[in-house]
């Protein structure tokens, strides 16, 4: 006996849940592109497990095990690869602490994330490529480049905890 | 009150400190920038307002009813908004059914809900809770205790154009003929002009052809007409579905209607009926008669009567119940599910008592489907045994209508019932 949904609820286009979890675990496997097949098959399992369990924060552990593998591969521009990666599963771990696994999502839901994505990745990605094209330039024996993406990392935290102090008392 | 941060923040922090280490250890730029990103991008959503003021409201519209079906819809907006919340769980669980979540966009919404229902009453038709996302799950926050939309559905109103009568209507005046001469009804006789008669009621044709001596009058007599009285007794003993297997294990939420919703339905139909022929319609249920709505008519009345209808609900019968009393030569429509033997007690005596009774049996349609082997035996045993109730109040003379049929085979019983009258 099939019964016709009782409840209508008319939010627009929709996905089931479980493919937020599962995305998780799509974007952890770009890593095999990154490092060799042993710490890509943990970075990957590490994101399945915290895809299904989201409180062992495995997902970040994965972050960790592939900024760690990454040590062993020369900086090229892959590295920007690494960026993405690494951001996409914090803000997929977070949405999964926080979103019930069943159910479904409403498209539009996942904007405001996008768009800080967005925002928060397109700089990050320029100060990556400029900081390996100074590896290049004279000054490189001057101002190492850790240090230079260090100090202005750095400088770009104070602006935004300073915004945020600002927006706040608004 | 404000959300509470999940470790979402922590663990992004962390991990970003652990990064900008292997960095500086290394003197790797692309762990310094992804650490420093992974701190920028946990501390960016934390907010100090963090969905303070959060609300969660729902707003009903009108009932809308699907054609002649019994299937109603519920229209419904659940408003909800938490400041700076940029996701937001919807939680719906209508009775019986599994809780639905829905993920829609913050940090202020409204939401379009259809609740489908094929009961009347009153009922609880969904609950909803919501709880407040902030960005990238950096906090959490319920917006409020969960909140239930109620709604008292009036049971439909079925058309019916042919209605039994009782045996001997004994109103003064209405829509019905009654036997004795009087004014308003159809032709009755052609009689002697006798002391009383008015002059207009002289039927001169009449006089010319059968007069035989000069002043013999003759006079073209009509029946009076005559309201009724109807009373509508409502066995709320059982409220069972169709599906013999929900019986045993009392599943409430099977989307089907139930044996009350097709009392309720029936009731209120007849009630209608009799009621636009302005006769005077009483109602009571056994379980509690003190609750009964005396005799009446007119447009008060049949608001007193929907919503006595539209509240009862299935109760405890007393071991030790008194008889309903129904007004003198009241034709007594009695709706059971016939599942015991009071009702049959009742029919019995109403019908000792000169009263026509209709027994409206309001089981749903029965389904046999997916029942175990020693379901199907009970089931038998207990349907046989309603068989013969049903055989024995016929056998007293009561006409048995049932009312979850075909609409045509409903409207040709009821047809049937009123020709056995004019018959009789």
């Amino acid at each position: 006996m099939t019964r016709e949904e009782d409840v209508q609820i008319a939010v627009g286009r929709t996905v089931p849940l479980w493919t937020l979890r599962a995305a998780g675990v799509v974007v952890a496997g770009a890593s095999f592109f990154l490092v060799p097949v042993p710490y890509a098959i943990i970075v990957v399992v590490l994101a399945a497990i915290g895809a299904v369990v989201p409180a062992t924060f495995t997902t970040w552990a994965a972050i960790a095990v592939l900024a760690l593998a990454q040590l062993g591969q020369t900086l090229d521009a892959w590295a920007c690869l690494f960026l993405v990666i690494a951001h996409l599963l914090h803000v997929i771990g977070g949405l999964q602490l926080a979103l019930p696994w069943n159910g479904r999502l409403q498209l539009r839901a996942l904007a405001s994330p996008a768009r800080r994505w967005l925002m928060l990745q397109v700089p990050s990605q320029v100060l990556l490529v400029l900081a390996l094209l100074a590896r290049g330039l004279p000054v490189n024996g001057l101002l190492p480049a850790g240090a230079v993406a260090v100090a202005t990392a750095v400088g770009i935290v104070v602006m935004l905890v300073l915004v945020r102090v600002l927006a706040a008392r608004r | 009150m404000r959300g509470i941060p999940t470790p979402a923040t922590v663990a992004g922090i962390s991990t970003g400190v652990i990064l900008l280490a292997a960095a500086l250890g290394f003197g790797r730029v692309d762990l310094a920038v992804t650490g420093i990103l992974l701190i920028v991008g946990a501390a960016s959503v934390m907010s100090s307002r963090r969905g303070s003021g959060a609300q969660l409201r729902i707003e009903r519209e009108p009932v809308r009813r699907d054609g002649e079906k019994r299937r109603l819809e519920v229209p419904a907006r659940i408003g909800m908004s938490a400041p700076e919340a940029e996701a937001l769980v919807l939680s719906t669980t209508a009775p019986g059914r599994r809780t639905r979540r829905t993920v829609v966009a913050g940090p202020i919404t409204e939401v379009p809900v259809r609740v489908r229902t094929v009961h009347s009453g009153d009922q609880d038709l969904l609950t909803v809770d919501a709880l407040a996302v902030g960005g990238d799950g950096a906090w959490t926050l319920g917006l409020g205790p969960a909140q239930t939309v109620r709604a008292r559905i009036d049971p439909h109103a079925r058309a019916l154009r042919d209605l039994p009568l009782p045996r001997v209507p004994a109103g003064l005046t209405g829509a019905h003929d009654a036997p004795r001469p009087g004014d308003g009804g159809e032709f009755r006789d052609i009689h002697p002009f006798a002391p009383g008669d008015r002059l207009q009621r002289i039927d001169w044709k009449a006089t010319a052809r059968l007069g035989r001596r000069p002043g013999d009058l003759y006079v073209r007599r009509t029946l009076a007409t005559s309201d009724i009285d109807v009373a509508l007794v409502l066995d709320d003993g059982d409220d069972l579905t169709g599906v013999l297997g929900d019986w045993v294990r009392g599943d409430p939420g099977s989307g089907l209607p139930t044996s009350m919703d097709v009392a309720r339905e029936a009731a209120w139909s007849l009630a209608t009926a009799y009621l636009d022929r302005a006769d005077q319609v009483s109602f009571q249920v056994l379980s509690r008669l003190s609750s009964a709505v005396p005799r009446g008519s007119g447009a008060r009345h049949r608001e007193r009567l929907r919503s006595a209808i539209a509240v009862v609900t299935a109760q405890q019968r007393m071991v030790r119940s008194r008889t309903p009393i129904v007004p003198a030569s009241a034709l007594v429509v009695l709706l059971s599910t016939f599942l015991d033997d009071e009702p049959v007690r009742l029919a019995g005596l109403w019908r000792a008592g000169g009263h026509r009774v209709i027994a409206v049996d309001v089981l749903p349609q029965l389904r046999t489907e997916r029942l175990r082997r020693e379901e199907m035996a009970a089931s038998r045993i207990v349907l046989g045994a309603r068989a013969d109730r049903l055989a024995d109040v016929r056998a007293m003379g009561a006409d048995v209508l049932v009312w979850d049929a075909e609409p045509g085979a409903r409207a040709a019983a009821l047809r049937a019932m009123t020709r056995q009258r004019r018959r009789g």
